[in-house]
């Protein structure tokens, strides 16, 4: 893995990619999840086939600075990245938006430590 | 890899605990759980929390067993030791403490201001003389029974516990101990949902490789086939009833290897179910982990009577599930690694790994509630176990073995 403190590539072109960017480029997972499940099929596989040939060199080019100091550009091409996870499944393995054998994912509250149970 | 011949897979399961079917009372009877409340829960080990979560002197967590209306305090106090008491004050009865965690230099009640320190001592009374006879010893919080084994906290509430915790806790013996007490775990992620069905329904799904082609079609089957999970029984265990161990199929190419788990793969291990090109790292592990098969990947344990654990290289994972009534319960995950992503790249596995396994869990929960309300109404009043299920045949022994050796020992 490259984690080069001086960074050769410049940031990637992202150009007809903006829309994706900006709808996907999400800060956290739970947003992410959202927008999947507020998203019909054709929009998370125009976004999905868009970003999956450009995968490999956003991580590329991500992946050599300290997680830190991934410049503020690049912020929504990492959170988009990390949306292509989210629609994963929807995509490759149910072609639909929710996964229809499994409990709603929303009853799943991330906890935040072993000892989180929420409220008590 | 191995040579050939190491890789055999052990028995798929045993007939050996019996063949009939099992009753289903022990689900939804309210008799059967005020049993479990005295028998069970006032009587085992339970795994309440992570030791280095308790760190520094002052820290402390407040964990509570809903059903029992126990509300447990954990403390850490100067001399390093990890004490538990009730959290509840010798006042009048007030609890100490209602944040889940939180660090304090001593524990002060709210109501009138006693306060003790973290040895659980009575320091300080308010206008002490306001007492006609008040003797500060008489008055220290009630212990409860407190150990530590692989860097988790267990309690046990019983006045005087029928095992240690290490006796409870065999066949998973030192070796156990050490690797999951490495200090290089910590926590990575997890999550909670509350269940309208009998607690042990959610441990039952986690205990048996029966259901994965068929319950996980839509996520991992293929990746590990039912044909390649082993069911294993320890009769002789305490604590241990049962586990599962579950294996990569020989032909890696099975299972539906997404573009997104190949890359994923390429820059770390997190998902437990995608062949990665990185191994976890993690340190020892010698007679725990069964690295000498070249397609393991996991075992788990039941810990009686609440915790299915689960234990590979670099991950541990572990489910817990409380009663709130017979009817309800609340199911916790969480997950531990050595490693914590340091490059973006890691960082995008593990967002791969975590949504895989969330997705693969909420498949594992989807039945319970189901099952539950067909027990409860009484369309269903028996149940078939085959010879990987035998693992739920263990559970259910010592269940009853658990509950008729406390009642005996009540017995004048
Ligand atoms: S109940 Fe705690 S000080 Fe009165
Ligand atoms: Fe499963």
């Amino acid at each position: 893995m490259s984690n080069a403190t001086n960074a050769t590539q410049s940031c990637p072109e992202t150009s007809g990619l903006e829309n994706h960017l900006a709808a996907w480029g999400l800060p956290t997972t739970e947003k992410r999840l959202s927008k999947r499940l507020s998203s019909n099929m054709e929009e998370v596989r125009s976004f999905y086939d868009a970003m999956l040939p450009r995968l490999p060199e956003f991580i590329e080019y991500l992946n050599q600075f300290p997680l830190d100091a991934i410049p503020k550009e690049a912020h929504q091409i990492a959170w988009a990245t990390l949306a292509m996870c989210e629609v994963d499944n929807a995509i490759n393995k149910w072609n639909d938006i929710t996964l229809d054998t499994g409990i709603d994912i929303l009853r799943m509250i991330p906890k935040k430590n072993f000892p989180d149970r929420g409220q008590q | 890899m191995g040579k050939p011949e190491n890789l055999a897979l052990p028995e798929i399961g045993s007939h050996a605990l019996g063949t009939g079917k099992l009753p289903v009372e022990q689900y939804v009877s309210q008799e059967f759980f005020e049993l479990e409340k005295e028998h069970i829960f006032r009587k085992s080990w339970l795994l309440v929390g992570r030791e280095s979560d308790i760190k520094a002197p002052g820290d402390y967590q407040n964990f509570i067993v809903d059903t029992l209306g126990v509300s447990v305090v954990i403390t850490r106090s100067k001399d390093q030791k990890l004490r538990a008491f009730y959290n509840a004050c010798t006042h009048r009865g007030a609890r100490l403490v209602n944040a889940p965690t939180g660090n304090v230099r001593a524990l002060v009640c709210n109501f009138h201001g006693w306060s003790f320190n973290l040895e659980g001592d009575l320091i300080n009374v308010p206008d002490a003389g306001l007492f006609a006879e008040l003797d500060p010893k008489q008055e220290h919080l009630k212990p409860i029974h407190l150990d530590v084994w692989g860097g988790f906290i267990f309690i046990n509430l019983a006045e005087k516990p029928e095992w240690t915790l290490r006796e409870y806790l065999k066949p998973l013996d030192d070796k156990f101990d050490r690797y999951l007490g490495n200090k290089d775990w910590s926590w990575s992620f997890g999550w909670r949902a509350k269940f309208n069905a009998n607690w042990k329904l959610i441990v039952d799904a986690q205990i048996e490789g029966y259901h994965v082609d068929m319950t996980h079609r839509k996520t991992i089957a293929g990746a590990i086939p039912g044909s390649n999970t082993a069911a294993y029984y320890f009769p002789e265990s305490v604590g241990v009833p049962c586990g599962v161990a579950a294996y990569r199929p020989e032909d890696v190419s099975r299972g539906m290897q997404t573009p997104m788990n190949l890359l994923s793969a390429k820059y770390g291990a997190t998902s437990i179910y995608t062949k990665p090109e990185r191994q976890f790292a993690a340190e020892g592990g010698e007679g725990v982990l069964k690295e000498d098969h070249p397609l393991w990947i996991f075992d788990n344990y039941l810990v009686f009577p609440n915790i299915v654990l689960f234990v590979q290289k670099g991950q541990i994972l572990i489910q817990r599930t409380l009663p709130i009534s017979a009817d309800e319960c609340i199911w916790e995950v969480d997950f531990y690694h050595t490693e914590r992503p340091t490059s973006f790249g890691h960082v995008f596995n593990m967002e791969q790994g975590v949504i895989q396994i969330r997705d693969v869990l909420s498949e594992d929960l989807y039945t319970a509630e189901g099952i539950h309300a067909n027990f409860k109404c009484g369309a269903i009043t028996h149940v078939n176990l085959n010879k990987q299920e035998v693992p739920l045949r263990a559970y259910y022994n010592r269940l009853l073995s658990a509950i008729e050796q406390s009642q005996a020992k009540e017995k004048p």
